[in-house]
């Protein structure tokens, strides 16, 4: 599963790098599993992040960092694989059934990821975690939206706002 | 970057907190009317239809309980009438509005709200059961036409399906007799010809539709081309459509009724899928990187698929083959070149009429077998008193030693099928 290395010259075994959350945690990872973010990818390029260093990360959290890690970690080789086209079926549903298991998750670790996702730019990331917003709020009437995604209730103007908004978009309801 | 989001608080709070490209991104996976209608959920989701980087129209949808394919299927959209009450109404008890009105209505929602949230489109997704062209047809090219100019020329997905249920033909696996090939259904929409024009385009999903392309095609960045019962206007535009995408990686041809010769030149294609182009009957490969060929069709001729640059990297291979078992000699001869290209395949389907019994046949005496061979599938119809079955598999068994998993699937006869109808 070591993905082989392109780019920074290094060979034999696989380059590692050390990411560390906001409050502190340090995180040994492989070069090729962090580069699938696109904002690490430089300075991982630039040879940082390598021996003492690491790379501070302040807007991710350990819990986050270790949810984030798990999914690279998982799909860095597919990505060394140039988005394996040539995956096999097996292969592909193994990593189907991890997506699923994946954020078959709280609430409010479902938004960390998403935050951590786009400031980290971990593309494949990104689109699961909407997805699966997205795939709680399909087929649900406005207010259920709202209390599936916690809002507070609306106030009564809001509600009467809302229904103004409601004529408005009446051909999206019939 | 949104630091102060994670430092909690309310869910529904800290997801409107995040960023109009964030939020446009969730509703991107959502079909285009229910991503509009989210401008109704508060002032801050008003204008976050104005970021989406997809749309996607399912036609499909008003009619829920037709049979969907095994695609990611978008659920119902259509079927939700007031704002408190979810879809428990029994489906099809509204009629639906006409799919124009609907696309109208979420192309104008996307320049409603503030430009500041505008975000191009990357990718469109039409999906139709039935297609029904004179009503249809403008919304299509309507979407086509609009995301074309939307993006800027940076349109990187567009799948467009005139229709659902079985792609294929109903060419029978027959025992006795070929029943005549039955012309598949088709379209006479072409979409709007500058759809071949997006330079960065990777993703072309198409029919079943016409082809209409322009005198120039360039899709250089194109990687996946699947073309589902497209009917070739000027005889070669199939083939100008493939020869125009250098980097193709992907490509799937069913029931491409009016193709009878291709190649494809490009030295990236990984997978290569045809499925009931029953006129084709030459087909050139110039990669040395294909993993991945399915075939469906009539016992295909010796010289069938040439594969200029050695065919040793197929390592997933499945062949499925209509009418009757293959029989006579020239079929035969046709068949065992054909198998001779997978030796080096690790996994193989194979479907025909009698569970491959015509590999039982002496010809295929000579042929080399399949050293790496792991998983092997073979269905077919067994008829009682049937023993040409065993000696295909003892065959099949002699040719693997690799084997680890050989999976048998046993048809019922037609005539069965027949009598019960």
């Amino acid at each position: 599963m070591a993905a082989p290395e392109s780019g920074d010259g290094n060979n034999g075994a696989a380059r590692m790098v050390t990411l560390i959350s906001s409050d502190n945690t340090r995180f040994e990872v492989e070069a090729a599993a962090a580069s699938l973010s696109q904002t690490l990818q430089l300075t991982i390029l630039d040879g940082g992040g390598g021996g003492g260093d690491g790379i501070p990360l302040p807007n991710v959290d350990s819990a986050t960092l270790s949810k984030v890690l798990e999914y690279c970690i998982k799909h860095a080789p597919a990505a060394a694989n140039g988005g394996a086209p040539n995956a096999t079926a097996v292969d592909r549903a193994e990593l189907e059934r991890f997506d699923n298991e994946f954020v078959n998750i709280d609430q409010s670790v479902l938004y960390s990821l998403i935050m951590a996702a786009h400031n980290l730019e971990i593309e494949g990331l990104q689109s699961l975690v909407a997805k699966k917003v997205a795939d709680m709020i399909k087929g649900k009437s406005p207010m259920e939206i709202r209390r599936t995604l916690g809002f507070p209730d609306p106030t009564p103007e809001e509600q009467a706002e809302m229904n103004a908004h409601m004529l408005e978009y009446g051909w999206a309801y019939e | 970057m949104d630091i102060d989001a994670l430092a909690g608080g309310g869910g529904g709070d800290r997801l409107t907190r995040l960023s109009d490209g964030v939020l446009g991104h969730i509703l991107s996976f959502l079909p285009a009317p229910e991503a509009a209608r989210s401008a109704t959920l508060s002032r801050r989701w008003r204008h976050i239809f104005a970021a989406v980087h997809t749309l996607s129209f399912n036609e499909s949808d008003r009619r829920p309980n037709l049979q969907d394919d095994d695609d990611d299927d978008v659920r119902s959209v259509w079927s939700l009438d007031c704002y408190d009450h979810p879809p428990t109404r029994p489906p099809r008890s509204i009629p639906a509005p006409p799919f124009a009105t609907g696309v109208l209505a979420a192309l104008l929602g996307r320049h409603r709200g503030a430009a500041r949230a505008r975000a191009p489109l990357r990718a469109i997704r039409v999906r139709f059961d039935i297609f029904i062209e004179a009503a249809s047809a403008t919304a299509v090219d309507a979407v086509v036409s609009y995301a074309v100019l939307d993006a800027g020329g940076d349109l990187r997905h567009v799948d467009l399906r005139f229709g659902g249920g079985p792609i294929i033909c109903n060419r029978e696996y027959s025992l006795r007799q070929h029943g005549p090939a039955s012309p598949p259904c088709t379209n006479d929409y072409a979409v709007p010809t500058s759809l071949f024009s997006c330079a960065a385009l990777h993703t072309l999903r198409l029919g079943p539709c016409k082809l209409n392309l322009p005198s120039t095609v360039t899709l250089p960045l194109l990687d996946t081309l699947h073309l589902v019962r497209v009917t070739d206007t000027g005889t070669t535009n199939i083939q100008r459509l493939v020869s125009a995408c250098p980097r193709l990686a992907d490509l799937s041809l069913k029931a491409c009724l009016d193709l009878t010769a291709l190649s494809v030149l490009g030295t990236r294609l990984r997978s290569l899928t045809l499925k009931c182009c029953h006129d084709l009957t030459s087909v050139a490969v110039y990669s040395s990187q294909l993993e991945t060929f399915k075939y469906r069709g009539a016992v295909p001729p010796p010289s069938f698929l040439t594969m200029h640059n050695g065919a040793h990297h197929i390592s997933w291979c499945a062949l499925d083959f209509c009418g009757d078992e293959a029989s006579d000699p020239a079929q035969l001869v046709g068949l065992a070149a054909f198998l001779q290209l997978f030796t080096s395949t690790k996994y193989l389907r194979l479907k025909s009429a009698r569970l491959g019994c015509s590999i039982g046949h002496g010809i295929f005496s000579s042929l080399h077998g399949f050293p790496v061979l792991s998983h092997i599938e073979i269905t077919g119809m067994v008829p009682d008193g049937d023993t040409a079955v065993v000696t295909t598999i003892r065959r099949i068994l002699e040719w693997t030693p690799s084997l680890e998993i050989m999976s048998l699937f046993f048809l019922p006869e037609l005539e069965e099928i027949e009598e019960n109808n």
